[in-house]
């Protein structure tokens, strides 16, 4: 990578970091709503792992909104001269797939409460809904947005095959 | 199924660019250049005819529909 970032690098290691954070905040869910399921000492142990989360989660995705800022992306008219990229388009489509999922997932809960863990408050069931939603995005971000192939420098394998 | 295809990646080779390069000069990343190359991302109009322009070619001499049966004005 260049020592200089172009904005588009900016947006897709924003996107990244978004990405990462999400991720985290979900496994702090799975320890909130795992407290509820266990003995009080193992939540109050539990308690104390979840605090660290949330402080990395924003010394994560902090300096990247910062990075943002300084390429003018929130202002009216953005300084990040890319038009769409790839980065972009698999984040959007993790966030409609992590919206499908969370809705069945709540339809779900709603039939199951009224069965299972029935003595458990509407904050653990919230919980295990905002997991599966943060789980879902961030990781079908990841897999979407993976990228195998290596740079091949000046494109010299074979000039005569076109791509795709 | 209609599918695009390009021929970036000569276009790269005749003016011994890396994707990185490219990338660089339309504003994306070289991950979109990648991506588009092998057909796992359709580009969008923008940078379709950035790329055009930058390689100073018609647009469809690097981007071409594969089994598009689309009729044209003079079929009707």
């Amino acid at each position: 990578m260049s020592a200089k970032q172009s904005p588009a690098q900016t947006l897709e290691k924003f996107m990244q970091r978004t990405a990462i954070g999400t991720f985290l905040l979900a496994v702090s869910y799975t320890i909130g709503t795992a407290e509820y399921l266990v003995s009080e000492d193992l939540a109050e142990t539990l308690n104390i792992l979840q605090k660290p989360l949330g402080l990395l989660v924003i010394l994560l995705v902090a300096p990247a909104v910062w990075s943002m800022a300084r390429i003018g992306a929130f202002k009216a008219r953005p300084g990040c001269d890319e038009p769409e990229s790839f980065v972009k388009e698999m984040l959007a489509r993790a966030s409609t797939l992590s919206f499908s999922i969370t809705f069945v997932a709540l339809l779900a809960l709603q039939v199951l409460s009224g069965k299972f863990y029935t003595d458990q408050p509407p904050a653990f069931f919230i919980g295990i809904a905002l997991m599966v939603s943060l789980y879902v995005f961030s990781i079908s971000f990841f897999v979407l947005s993976r990228d195998t192939e290596e740079d091949d420098d000046f494109g010299d394998d074979d000039l005569g095959e076109g791509a795709a | 199924m209609t599918s695009l295809d390009n021929r970036i990646r000569v276009y790269r080779a005749e003016h011994r660019m890396s994707q990185a390069d490219l990338a660089e000069k339309i504003g994306v990343t070289r991950k979109t250049i990648s991506t588009i190359e092998v057909g796992r991302f359709v580009p969008s109009t923008v940078i379709a005819l950035k790329i055009a322009k930058y390689f100073g070619a018609p647009v469809e001499d690097i981007f071409q529909l594969q089994d598009d049966d689309t009729p044209t004005v003079d079929d009707s």
